[in-house]
């Protein structure tokens, strides 16, 4: 920072005054004693660093006015700033402004200012140049002291700090000592270490008392044990003498069973299931006894039987035979049969030759040539005669009638041609009654108005009906409403139209008929009826003549067609009398015969022949039946013949024989079958008892064969052996499950090896058992004591605080300590740092200090001295001179002294500023200066502001006239 | 499914533990606070009754070797014979605390405790319903020293649905502990674990999740350093899914609390200021350290002065009578000094040069009249680096105090 001006509102003895500093670093205010300069001194301060209110007091304007002003300075950016203080102003606070009137940041002074406070400021910038003068000697020392005094924090605030710092080190702790806090609780932690150490032996003893605790517990533990196991021998013993009737038993037997060999083989329940065998085995066998004999029996009934029996093939043949025997029957009876009938053909052929009586043979009667054509001839010749005789007759009878009828009819039609009219007449009438009719029919029909409007209302109705039927389709297929709507009014309005035309023609149609009944008059009706009626006579006359006419002719027509007929007829006969005469030729019999008995004839003829040879058939039929019925008995004898007596000679007593036979056989054989059947049945019943008995027999023979034995006999024998050894096996067993039962396996596979102790040693043994478990309870009662008291020990110890709390107390002692001790060694440590640091302040920085101060010396005295130092022993300071003479301060003039004075502080605050670019204010006093002297200490000056601004108040401004761009005069 | 199971994962109870810094507690409060590692041993106990846990891990240092005392095992006892009647097993393995060597056998435990006795990682199984469910492996301190990676050794057993590993030891990073056992995380990781129970670190912190690394922090603080809410973990664990609820144990809390006194002017705001900090600790045992920012240089001084120690007592005065206490143990100021240090050195070569002595202290010089006292050596620990730094800079705050602190102005 450089101070560029300076402008004082009100400051002291100065009002509203202005000065501009030199350009360069060094400004000079010269001014004589109460001219002000030490008031622009505090003026500057005050606009630096501030005044507190009192010591503003003391600068309040004489005249009046305003305390204040402001400094132009350069900043360290090298533009100017205005620094303003007034005192009635926020507590003159300072306003800094720059060149623009922006104002700066509250620190912003202080940054500028390197953070040097008014103090320290006034130590190094702003001093006094013989400030530093001491009285009497300048130890090194005491220059070290002079260098301390000059920084900050100034020599006495060290001592003072080490004084107290040392103070309090006492206080806490001393090496040798036993009041200080700390020595304190030493001694109380050694106590308590102490009373630790018992503390941990209790934890031992617990630990001890657990053990002896524990061996207790396990010693109980073993004898209880062993006591337990001495009951357990004890039980062992009471239980032999218990069942010691057992033992000797058991011993009584095993010797018994010596005499019988180790191990007898013989099956398990043996005799029983031998004679249980032998029980079902015996019904068995009577059972199959009797079906053996009945086998048997029935064996011999059917060879017997066999015996009788016909060979199959002669039965076979027999039964052959007898199947025949109803044909046989049959054949005789149709033989018979035909005989009969051949008789009977016989009688009616010498009837009816008797009867024809026609004088022929029989022989010539087959031989006539008579066939169905003959006997066709003779029908219809004799037919056709017999008709056309007769229609001859009955044409003959018809054609009188016709001519008697025609003279009838003849006159009828004469009298009809009388009553009919003439052409002429009628057409007379008729013209009379069409003009009648004519003009009726004019008047009615034509002219009448109601015809032309039945016609138009035959046209009205017809379009109607169309409007109607259209109307409806368009609905049906339109869908527009509107229209739908406009045409269902249209139907409506036509249907009421064409019903109200109904109405009017109905009317109009009676009206009509009333008129044309009334117009007719009773005249024209009257002749037009008598015309009408003489037309009708007339034309019933006429039809009846023209049937009349008719009539005759078709009887005319008939006399002519019978006539005819009549003709052919008789032609006709002619031709079938011919015939009749050529068939008489050809059979000579009919000579005599009407031809009326022709058909007959012929007929009964035939019938003749046909039994001829319906009689000889029957003989043929006959003599078959014969030789059939003969090659048949013949057979039958020859074949049987062996089987029939001699005295059978008939051939009927032969057949019932051999029909004997063939039943008798039949029932052998039936017989035969039953038998078998019945041995069949028989055999299974043998053969159902034998497969019964084979399991129990092969039991038998087993149980024998385990038995070793080949008898019966022996098996038993052996049975009854083994039953006496099974006996005592059992005894033996039930002996040991006793003592098993009771008695523990060690002790008892000894008795079954035939160790055991008699009763007397058993009872000696527990005897002996008993004293000891005496013994050993009692024992154990009192260890059960120890335990007890042991475990009360352990428990009072285990729930004791006291160990606890005595532990804490100690570790709290001991963190007090341990508190205290690093509290101590925060002291002890800032002491040794601030001794320390004095230690090397005062030896390292002198010599710097004393070199600039040498440098300074030697400019201020032209050379004469060269360097400033202290002697060996430290205590005095001399000065070299350049002659090489030292001398002592009290060998030096006052100026010189002066010099030396101003040449060390001038090098203190150098080297202390070194760092700082600040203004150095310093006051004069250079009065014991020579002219050469005060114009060298300007050119130290000037060579000191260099590096800071140097303002320098002076008295009188000689020796820096030359210079007066930087000297200000008040 | 697999049977879900829930248990409590505790660690580091350090049952009848010293406290450090307690020497200006009055005694009442020091009473209850020497019996808190207990009631919070028997808030364990009574958790894991309430929560109807499968079983109670703790992973080590549950004595305190410093204070061995048949008081503390017999508290134990009675914890470990009320899980036996509520039918809660116990798996407990020894850490540097209370590692077995230092250990020997006092009372008859009841068969629900299951302690790791090796110092090899063996694996109990815990059965369930008759059926093996949780393989848990673990091991004990032989000596107070583990000093090699025992991650390594834990391998998961067959025919068990859940594998839980219970490590007492430290990271490779962690720096406030001791590298007992140290492990990196990835050892962890590569077993085929469900769930790692660690302990030794007081400091609760979840490391990592799938599978769940958990420190449960101790279940009582002991000291400044231990603040906060200490408890255990209540675990619940199923194949899908680990769920984490912090349970607090502890029945005295540490707290270390930060006032601003940027506006604080005169000391009655002071005490209201403070009453209004701590208000939030009412209902609760709370020891309370102090750290004032932002002093004013009136402040500053008053506090040099001790006038504000006064003001503390008075706070502290109130407070020891209740039943639910907040205990104001120290207070700090902490000041800016880094800027005022480098303006101190530029303008002022004394105190430059003291500020370098600073950085170069003789510790023996300076300590050896008393750590070397033929009685005090015993009882004084060496001091650690971190302890150094904090006396280095507390004497320099006393020193500069004394040389410059008050009337440096001439105001």
């Amino acid at each position: 920072m450089k101070i560029k001006q300076l402008h004082i509102y009100g400051f002291g003895k100065w009002q509203d005054q202005k000065w501009d500093l030199s350009e360069q670093q060094l400004s000079v205010i010269a001014g004589d004693n109460e001219a002000g300069k030490s008031t622009i001194r505090a003026f500057i301060l005050f606009i630096l660093f501030g005044l507190s209110p009192q010591q503003r007091q003391r600068y309040l304007p004489k005249r009046g006015g305003q305390l204040g002003g402001q400094l132009v300075v350069q900043g360290s950016d090298g533009k100017d700033y205005t620094i303003e203080r007034i005192d009635n102003r926020s507590n003159a606070e300072a306003i800094c402004l720059d060149q623009n009137g922006q104002k700066q940041a509250a620190d912003w002074l202080n940054q500028e200012l390197n953070g040097v406070d008014r103090a320290l400021y006034n130590q190094i910038f702003n001093f006094d140049v013989f400030g530093l003068q001491l009285e009497g000697g300048f130890s090194k020392e005491q220059l070290g002291e002079v260098l301390l005094s000059v920084g900050m924090t100034g020599s006495d605030r060290i001592y003072q700090t080490e004084k107290q710092l040392n103070k309090a080190l006492d206080r806490q702790f001393k090496k040798q000592g036993s009041k200080p806090a700390l020595n304190q609780l030493i001694n109380q932690l050694v106590d308590q270490e102490r009373e630790l150490k018992s503390l941990e032996d209790s934890v031992v003893a617990y630990q001890r008392h657990l053990e002896k605790s524990e061996t207790y517990q396990a010693e109980i533990e073993q004898k209880r044990a062993r006591i337990q196991g001495l009951y357990r021998e004890l039980d062992v013993y009471v239980e032999q003498q218990r069942v010691y009737p057992a033992i000797e038993n058991f011993q009584l037997v095993k010797q018994k069973l010596t005499e019988f060999p180790e191990k007898m083989d013989f099956p398990e329940q043996g005799e029983a299931r031998f004679r249980r065998l032998k029980e079902t085995i015996q019904p068995l066998q009577a059972d199959y006894e009797v079906a053996k004999r009945q086998e048997n029996d029935l064996e011999a009934d059917r060879l017997q039987l066999e015996a009788r029996l016909l060979s199959d093939q002669k039965i076979r043949q027999i039964s052959a035979k007898l199947d025949h025997v109803s044909q046989y029957h049959d054949q005789l009876t149709e033989k018979k049969h035909l005989e009969r009938q051949m008789e009977e053909k016989e009688q009616m052929i010498k009837a009816q030759l008797n009867e024809l009586k026609l004088n022929i043979t029989e022989s010539e009667l087959k031989q006539l040539p008579i066939n169905y054509t003959t006997e066709e001839t003779w029908k219809k010749l004799a037919d056709q005669y017999y008709h056309t005789t007769k229609q001859i007759t009955n044409d003959q009878q018809s054609l009188d009638t016709l001519i008697t009828r025609g003279v009838i009819l003849e006159n009828e039609v004469a009298e009809l041609e009388a009553k009919t009219l003439s052409t002429r007449e009628k057409n007379v009438i008729e013209n009379e009654l069409e003009q009648i009719n004519q003009r009726f029919n004019l008047r009615q029909q034509k002219d009448h108005p109601f015809m032309k409007q039945q016609l138009s209302h035959r046209v009205f109705s017809f379009l109607s009906v169309f409007l109607l039927v259209a109307s409806l389709m368009i609905i049906l297929v339109n869908q527009n409403n509107l229209l739908n709507g406009l045409l269902a009014g249209f139907i409506v309005l036509v249907g009421v139209t064409f019903i109200w035309q109904q109405l009017k023609f109905r009317k109009n149609w009676l009206a009509f008929l009333n008129e044309q009944s009334t117009e007719q008059t009773i005249e024209s009706t009257e002749r037009r009826d008598e015309l009408v009626k003489k037309l009708a006579l007339h034309d019933n006359n006429r039809d009846q003549l023209i049937l009349a006419r008719e009539k005759l002719k078709q009887i005319d027509d008939q006399q002519m067609n019978i006539t005819e007929e009549l003709r052919k007829l008789t032609s006709d006969l002619k031709q079938t009398e011919q015939a009749i005469e050529h068939e008489r030729n050809q059979f000579s019999f009919l000579t005599n015969l009407s031809v009326g008995f022709w058909p007959d004839l012929a007929t009964r003829l035939r019938e003749m022949i046909d039994l001829m040879d319906q009689r000889d058939q029957l003989k043929a039929n006959h003599s078959e039946q014969v030789r059939l019925l003969d090659q048949f008995e013949t057979e039958t004898s020859t074949q049987f013949n062996d089987l029939f007596d001699r005295e059978e000679s008939s051939f009927q007593e032969q057949l019932i024989h051999l029909n004997e036979i063939a039943v008798e056989q039949s029932n052998l054989r039936e017989q035969q079958e039953k038998l078998t059947e019945r041995l069949k049945e028989q055999s299974e019943i043998r053969k159902t008892i034998e497969a019964k008995m084979i399991p129990y027999q092969d039991n038998l023979s087993e149980l024998l064969k385990l038995a070793n034995v080949d008898s019966e006999e022996d098996f038993l024998t052996q049975a009854h052996l083994y039953r006496e050894w099974d006996e005592l096996k059992e005894q033996q067993v039930e002996m040991e499950r006793q003592i098993r039962l009771h008695l523990p396996e060690t002790v008892t596979s000894k008795i079954f090896a035939g160790e055991f102790l008699s009763k007397n040693e058993l009872e000696t043994q527990i005897e002996f058992i008993r004293e000891q478990l005496e013994e050993l309870e009692e024992w154990v009662n009192e260890l059960v004591q120890k335990e007890a008291d042991q475990q009360a020990i352990l428990k009072s110890l285990a729930h004791s605080k006291v160990a606890v709390d005595l532990k804490h107390a100690f570790y709290l002692t001991k963190d007090k300590l341990v508190a205290g001790a690093r509290e101590w060694l925060v002291r002890q440590v800032a002491l040794k740092q601030i001794e320390n640091t004095k230690a090397v302040f005062q030896t390292s920085y002198l010599p710097v200090v004393l070199e600039k101060a040498s440098e300074f010396l030697g400019q201020l005295t032209s050379g004469r001295y060269l360097k400033l130092d202290f002697d060996q022993g430290n205590h005095e300071l001399f000065l070299l001179a350049a002659d090489q003479q030292t001398y002592r301060l009290d060998e030096l003039s006052q100026g010189t002294v002066d010099q030396l004075f101003v040449s060390i502080r001038l090098a203190i605050s150098s080297w202390l500023a070194e760092h700082i670019r600040l203004p150095f204010l310093i006051d004069d006093g250079f009065v014991h200066f020579d002219r050469e002297r005060k114009r060298e200490m300007g050119q130290i000056l000037a060579q000191l502001s260099d590096v800071h601004q140097m303002i320098y108040f002076t008295k009188d401004a000689d020796g820096f006239e030359q210079d007066s761009d930087c000297l200000i005069v008040l | 499914m697999q049977e879900k199971i829930k248990f409590i994962h505790s660690a580091d109870l350090h049952l009848d533990s010293p406290f450090k810094g307690m020497s200006t507690l009055p005694d009442p409060l020091y009473q209850q606070l020497k019996s808190s590692t207990f009631t919070a041993l028997n808030n364990l106990v009574q958790l894991a009754i309430d929560e109807a846990v499968d079983f109670v891990l703790i992973v080590g240092d549950l004595f305190d070797q410093s204070l061995r005392s048949v008081y503390a095992e017999m508290q134990f006892l009675l914890a470990c014979e009320k899980l036996a009647e509520a039918k809660i097993p116990i798996y407990l393995s020894y850490g540097n605390h209370d590692y077995l060597k230092e250990r020997t056998r006092t009372l008859n435990y009841p068969d629900n405790l299951h302690v790791f006795e090796s110092d090899e990682v063996e694996c109990k199984v815990f059965v369930k319903n008759g059926r093996p469910l949780v393989g848990i492996h673990g091991f004990s301190y032989l000596e107070q020293a583990v000093l090699g990676n025992k991650a390594i050794e834990y391998e998961p057993v067959d025919g068990v649905p859940y594998q839980i590993g219970m490590l007492h030891g430290s990271t490779g990073q962690a720096d406030e502990h001791d590298h007992y056992a140290p492990f990196q995380l990835s050892d962890l990781r590569g077993k085929n674990i469900d769930y790692w129970a660690l302990g030794h670190i007081h400091k609760r912190e979840v490391l990592g999740t799938n599978p769940t690394i958990v420190y449960p922090g101790n279940t009582q603080g002991r000291s400044s350093k231990e603040f906060g809410e200490k408890g255990c973990y209540l675990v619940e664990l199923d194949q899908a899914d680990t769920k984490l609820t912090f349970k607090p144990l502890h029945q005295i809390r540490f707290e270390q609390v930060m006032i601003d006194l940027k506006n604080c002017n005169d000391l009655d705001q002071l005490y209201e200021q403070v009453t209004d900090a701590l208000t939030r600790f009412t209902q609760q045992k709370v020891i309370v350290y102090l750290t004032l920012i932002n002093a004013t240089p009136q402040m500053a001084q008053n506090y040099h002065q001790g006038e504000l120690n006064e003001i503390i007592e008075l706070y502290n005065e109130q407070q020891e009578d209740q039943r639910k206490w907040t205990w104001i143990q120290s207070v700090k100021l902490e000041q800016e000094r880094n800027s005022d240090e480098s303006l101190l050195r530029l303008r002022d070569p004394f105190i430059q040069q003291l500020l370098e002595q600073f950085e170069q202290i003789d510790w023996e010089e300076a300590a050896n009249d008393l750590w070397r006292h033929r009685h005090a050596k015993r009882f004084l620990p060496d001091l650690t680096e971190v302890e150094k730094a904090e006396i280095i800079e507390e004497a320099k705050e006393l020193a500069l105090y004394q040389l410059i602190g008050l009337n440096n102005d001439e105001n």
